[in-house]
């Protein structure tokens, strides 16, 4: 009977449970079987605080972005961001949306896909089957294509921070390559529909 | 005559005979002619066992008078104790599991002792589920069918009646005893399936709405979990020359190790290694994790603190200085807000280490190619 120091897999032994970070849920009083009275908690992230400046979206988006663990390289990019739209909007009289944060928030919104393709094989052919998409898949997919959008390369120079405002500014307005990609993928979904019937 | 067995496992071995005399004394009596050959074969496996154990107990005895006499003691007189310290000298190992150092115990400590089971003068065992191979194991599973039984019995009379439950079996902060439990309990090794069935059986009859009868019988098998809160010390507030109330602590992430000083009625003074706390963490995630605890507790710029950390990255540093943070301003809120530091996981030390290279590849994960 060996006990293996398990090296690919979670330090933190199966009972622990993750942290409680919302406030409304810190406030409850605990239930008499609550798991969180009996068995031990992981310690918090690094980035985790239950100040006002914290948004999982916005740790979620840093972390997508993030190269090579550059996580702090990562954050600048997004704290100028801020800046940067305060800027722009302060420019633009007639703007709608003044809170970077909502701007955020309804960009990843609108790049949100409802529907993905799946690849099934019938009787030798494959069939492009599109599916609903899972609540977690759609916030990956429009963040990705977010981020991806920034990546490409343009005809000039430019920071990938300024590339991300104006993607972010254009998505929240459903515009954009985020967005783009999106109806793109609706449309190749719209044209599968006659193979929906492939899902079961 | 009666033969008195212990099992190894699931096979059963004898330690001890007590008998007018052992089968081959009487073989020429018709009774022994009784025994199965399966019974013959099985009594020579206890008696083998019985002379290996009787050896290692001998050769046990003369290991131990060798070792005093090399560690300059008194043969006589050398407890288990002085065997284990010599081992430890005279073998030392860093080995990380302890199961894998070298140890030197009384064979009967070493090979478990376990259940006896009983003959007849006929050669037949007592127990009519001895030839089960885990015969206590099904005692026990029938027994509790019973009890799935009775609680039948109980409803259909209840419902009779038109009663209803008079309560319910609380069975919250306690769970079902493992496999190694059960397995001390009944003395017998079993499978992980058989395991399972014990434990799907106890789960039926513990959500039976009148299992509150069998309440004893239920927690048997039940361990009560460990409350977390209680587990927590909270040191009193030290009280320095000049009257100010303060706290020590210390904290650690990766290999950083923090050590601060939290004082009381402070306006937010902050000193980490002689720097101020912007000179020091001049990366925001970090001084937004140090203040994680202070914000998380209402005191930020109601305390000062000086900090002494070591090792580590910047990132670690602060994790390291924040979980020292949290474990001082203990002292320094109520009961109910340490729990909730607790919850929001920022009196756990994070245990995740810089994982090691491995040979073949890059790194940690990444493969050459």
């Amino acid at each position: 009977m060996f006990r293996l120091q398990s090296v690919r897999h979670s330090r933190y032994s199966v009972d622990y449970l993750d942290p409680t970070l919302l406030k409304e849920e810190l406030d409850k009083p605990l239930e008499k079987d609550d798991p969180r009275r009996f068995q031990p908690v992981k310690a918090a992230a690094n980035e985790h605080t239950t100040s006002c400046t914290y948004d999982p979206y916005v740790a979620k988006f840093i972390r997508m972005m993030m190269k090579r663990g550059q996580k702090e390289i990562a954050r600048r990019c997004i704290d100028r961001l801020e800046k940067y739209h305060k800027a722009s909007t302060e420019e633009e009289r007639n703007a709608i949306e003044l809170d970077p944060m909502k701007v955020f928030h309804e960009a990843i919104e609108n790049c949100k896909p409802l529907l993905i393709t799946q690849r099934t094989r019938r009787g030798g052919i494959t069939y492009t089957v599109p599916v609903p998409c899972s609540a977690s898949y759609q916030l990956f997919r429009s963040m990705k294509w977010l981020v991806e959008a920034c990546r490409e390369k343009e005809g000039g120079e430019r920071w990938f921070w300024e590339k991300l405002s104006t993607e972010l500014l254009a998505a929240s307005q459903n515009q954009g390559k985020g967005v783009r990609k999106k109806q793109e993928l609706h449309r190749l979904c719209e044209a599968n529909r006659a193979y929906a019937h492939y899902r079961w | 005559m009666v033969v008195i067995l212990h099992g190894l496992g699931c096979r059963y071995m004898a330690t001890s005979v007590i008998s007018s005399g052992r089968p081959e004394d009487d073989a020429s009596t018709t009774k022994a002619e009784q025994i199965s050959k399966a019974m013959k074969a099985y009594l020579e496996r206890a008696r083998a066992h019985e002379s290996f154990m009787e050896k290692e107990i001998h050769d046990y005895e003369i290991g131990k008078r060798h070792l005093a006499k090399i560690m300059g003691a008194d043969p006589d007189n050398f407890t288990q104790e002085d065997i284990d310290q010599a081992i430890q000298y005279l073998l030392p190992s860093n080995l990380f599991d302890r199961k894998s150092r070298p140890l030197m115990k009384h064979p009967t400590k070493i090979i478990p002792q376990k259940i006896v089971a009983q003959f007849g003068a006929d050669g037949r065992p007592f127990d009519p589920l001895f030839y089960t191979g885990f015969p206590r194991y099904y005692a026990q599973i029938h027994d509790l069918g019973m009890v799935f039984e009775n609680l039948k019995k109980i409803e259909t009379e209840m419902m009779v009646k038109k009663m209803q439950p008079e309560k319910e079996l609380d069975l919250g902060g306690s769970h079902w005893i493992n496999k190694q439990s059960v397995e001390t309990m009944l003395a017998e090794e079993l499978s992980p399936g058989q395991y399972n069935q014990l434990i799907n059986l106890l789960d039926r009859i513990a959500e039976h709405p009148y299992a509150y009868k069998f309440h004893d019988v239920i927690f048997k098998f039940r361990t009560e979990l460990a409350a977390q809160t209680s587990r927590l010390e909270i040191p009193e507030l030290k009280v320095s020359e000049a009257g100010r109330l303060y706290q020590e602590a210390t904290g650690g992430r990766k290999t950083a190790v923090a050590k601060v000083t939290v004082w009381d009625n402070g306006t937010g003074k902050v000193d980490i290694n002689g720097k101020n706390l912007l000179d020091y963490f001049p990366y925001i995630l970090d001084r937004e994790q140090i203040m994680f605890p202070l914000q998380f507790t209402k005191k930020l710029g109601l305390v000062d603190f000086e900090a002494v950390i070591t090792g580590g990255g910047h990132s670690s540093q602060a994790g390291a200085l924040r979980l020292a943070l949290a474990n001082a301003l203990r002292s320094f809120v109520e009961r109910g807000m340490v729990e909730k530091m607790r919850l929001a996981g920022l009196l756990t030390r994070d245990p995740r280490m810089r994982e090691r290279k491995k040979y073949g590849q890059e790194g940690a994960r990444r493969k050459y190619t």
